[in-house]
């Protein structure tokens, strides 16, 4: 309990009739990475919001470092940063008078907040166009200087939430080894991702949820068990009908095929064998293949698995 | 320093880099009332105010008319105060009166100096364009002093003389020969000195509010109310650009935040007027001799205007909205409140409604300050406003849901 930085109880959230957080209960130990993965609408940036003090839940409670979001919002919110999934900066002020400006808002001052402040340019990359309005800034650039805002008062615990969406691989790769950076130095992490792979690679341990409810938790090693040595094998073809997708069904230790945008998905327990039979079948039913793929078990299986449907629509 | 300050101070940063805002918050102003200035023609002239156009049409034959025209042609200081022109065709003249070419006209009738000399009543007309009633007002107390002095004049000749002097709006052309329904008054010698006198003293304080006193504070009042439509904007826009969620998830209380953005409205408010008050200064706006008077009223007004961003942004939730029904709304007060022309000009049952206007407490108030008044006389103008004030920003606190 006193390694818990946070603990949600019994947390449920309603917009009017829709519940959209549905009696969530977790934990997250000081200094752990842990992962909150889940498709749109799932409800991670409403439970985000309830754990920052945003929005007030409809009943249960958050303990951060062992106080109420409900009864000391303020004390619980010098403990934590948050980097918001929609970038909330002043476009028109530069990088340093917005890292100066929030830094204030947490309570820095004087020499620590310009410390502080150069730390948090330096670990965003971006120490050289400190006096550039964030107007003029590419979205990587927005998306690191909104994360350099939410550390700058060295919180016990950072919620982000899905800090990479919409930005170049580059940016993103830059990002991710901030997070873990961040995570190595002591902070305890809440991410949340649509992305299975970064919530593979960055966490120690993963909550998939769905619908407002945990449906799995644990670490990816552990979720991967769930389904087994469940393999996907990734065809990318043409002239796909549903007859073809029938027949893939019927092989023999095919557990269960998807098909989107010209994107054949088979899941089975033993790739290696069905592989062949796949080929044949498609090669039988004139289906042009332009690549073909197998994939060992990951998250994004484990999903479909739990859920009967894709994290990505 | 406060956490309140810093928000006020980094919204006036981003103020400050907001050319449009600039622009209409100080551009526009001072366009419009450099043009009207110089329209009004006292710009570049030496004199502390514009002349005032009018137009005598003298149909007298006799000496009395003559001079009367000399009169207001040949003093000094008449002739600083009017341009005066001398015209034959009195339908000629009442078209220059109704193009707006005057502000007043006198004409004096054919048979005044017979009437006079035969000691019947007689009356002059003055005719005045409702537009420019100040101006007019003056030119119809100098005709009215004129009138008496000669009436005065003719006493000692004669036993008893009634002079009395006609107004009429241009709208009202057509009773031109309706009697007056004032009294007639005798005049003794004595009497006629000491009215002189009074009128004379009016006029010097009358003088004062010229049209470009009028514009210059009516559209500088008018202008700073358009801070309203900025800080609407700086509201809704923390909303819509998410920092106002990010700034609530910061350890800072929810009155801070409101505070300062108030703050930050009310101090753009302060800059505007200052530039606005230094640049009509500049071009000879008088405000009057009461400054602090001048000043509680500015303050009022630019509570009453940062009450009003409050109550914008409540009822209007995103920047387009803001933009469509604030600028309406500064224009309406602007134009029931006197900002555009005259309430005095407005139907008589139509004036009280100024009083539901920042510009008409405003307006009423600094007019009174350029008329002398002292800063006693303007404390339920400054009253009114303070209750604005609080009316609008407890109407948009209650509509924010201050809780959501
Ligand atoms: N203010 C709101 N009013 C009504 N419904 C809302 C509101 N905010 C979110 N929702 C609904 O609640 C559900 C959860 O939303 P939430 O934003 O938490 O999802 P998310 O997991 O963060 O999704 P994404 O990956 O798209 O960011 C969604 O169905 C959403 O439509
Ligand atoms: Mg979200």
């Amino acid at each position: 309990m006193a390694d818990n930085i946070v603990i949600i109880k019994d947390l449920i959230k309603k917009y009017s009739d829709f519940v959209a957080v549905d009696g969530i209960n977790l934990e997250i130990q000081a200094g752990e990475l842990f992962g909150l993965l889940g498709p749109n609408g799932a409800g991670k940036t409403t439970t985000i919001s309830i754990i920052s003090c945003l929005l007030k839940p409809a009943s249960g409670d958050v303990f951060v470092g062992g106080y109420s979001v409900k009864k000391y919002p303020t004390k619980a919110k010098v403990l934590m940063g948050v980097v918001p999934q929609d970038i909330a900066l002043y476009p028109t002020l530069t990088a340093l008078e917005n890292l100066n400006f929030w830094g204030r808002m947490y309570g820095l001052s004087g020499a620590l907040l310009k410390e502080r402040v150069e730390e948090a340019l330096e670990l965003a990359g971006l120490i050289e166009r400190t006096k550039e309005r964030v107007q003029n800034y590419s979205g990587g650039m927005k998306r690191r200087l909104n994360i350099a805002i939410g550390i700058l008062h060295h919180p016990k615990v950072l919620l982000m939430d899905e800090p990479t969406v919409g930005i170049d691989p580059q940016s993103r790769n830059h990002i991710l080894e901030t997070v873990k950076r961040l995570n190595r130095a002591g902070t305890a992490i809440i991410y949340t991702s649509h992305y299975m792979e970064e919530v593979e690679i960055l966490c120690d341990k993963v909550g998939i949820i769905d619908h407002g409810k945990i449906i799995a938790m644990g670490t990816a090693d552990e979720l991967k068990k769930l389904i087994g040595d469940e393999h996907a094998i990734i065809v990318q073809a043409e002239n796909v009908d549903d007859d073809v997708i029938d027949a893939l069904n019927q092989l023999r230790y095919v557990d269960c095929v998807n098909y989107h945008e010209d994107e054949i998905e088979v899941l089975s327990k033993h790739g290696g064998r069905v592989l062949s039979k796949v080929v044949s079948v498609l090669n039988q039913a004139d289906v042009h293949i332009n690549s073909i793929d197998i994939k060992e078990p990951n998250l994004e299986a484990v999903f479909l698995h739990l859920t009967g449907k894709s994290l990505r629509d | 320093m406060k956490k309140f300050v810093r928000i006020g101070l980094k919204d006036i940063l981003i103020t400050l880099r907001d050319a449009p805002a600039l622009a209409i918050l100080l551009g526009m102003p001072m366009i419009i009332i450099l043009i009207l200035g110089s329209a009004l023609g006292s710009l570049g002239s030496d004199s502390e105010m514009a002349r005032i156009d009018v137009a005598i049409v003298n149909l007298d034959e006799g000496d009395i008319g003559k001079e009367i025209v000399e009169g207001i042609t040949e003093g000094e200081e008449l002739e600083e105060l009017f341009d005066t022109q001398v015209l034959d065709d009195a339908e000629e003249a009442r078209e220059g009166l109704e193009r707006g070419n005057l502000a007043a006209l006198l004409v004096i009738p054919e048979d005044f100096s017979d009437k006079i000399n035969d000691s019947k009543p007689v009356k002059m007309n003055v005719f005045i364009d409702p537009g420019k009633e100040i101006s007019a007002s003056i030119f119809q107390n100098v005709v009215q002093s004129i009138a008496i002095r000669i009436a005065s004049a003719s006493v000692a000749v004669q036993t008893a003389k009634d002079v009395f002097v006609e107004s009429k709006m241009v709208a009202d052309e057509r009773d031109f020969s309706r009697h007056m329904d004032k009294v007639v008054k005798e005049i003794t010698a004595d009497d006629a000195l000491s009215a002189v006198d009074v009128l004379e003293s009016n006029i010097e304080k009358e003088r004062k509010i010229t049209e470009l006193d009028f514009y210059g504070t009516g559209m500088t009042i008018m202008f700073l109310l358009f801070g309203s439509m900025f800080g609407a904007f700086s509201l809704v826009k923390e909303r819509e650009e998410k920092t106002l969620s990010r700034l609530l998830i910061t350890p800072t209380s929810k009155t801070s935040i409101i505070g300062g953005k108030m703050l930050g409205i009310f101090f753009v408010g302060v800059v505007q007027f200052l530039v606005l008050f230094l640049f009509t200064v500049i071009l000879g706006v008088h405000w009057g001799e009461n400054l602090f008077g001048v000043f509680l009223l500015a303050l009022g007004v630019l509570l009453a205007m940062t009450g009003l961003s409050v109550l914008f942004s409540s009822v209007a939730k995103n920047v387009r909205s803001v933009g469509a029904i604030a600028p309406l709304v500064v224009i309406v007060m602007a134009l029931a409140g006197g900002s555009l022309f005259p309430v005095s000009t407005m139907p008589e049952w139509l004036q009280p409604i100024r009083y539901l206007t920042i510009n008409g407490w405003a307006l009423d108030g600094l007019s009174s300050l350029m008329k002398g008044a002292g800063t006693n006389s303007i404390l339920p103008n400054f009253g009114a406003l303070m209750a604005m004030f609080f009316a609008f920003f407890l109407l948009g606190v209650w509509r924010l849901g201050y809780e959501e």
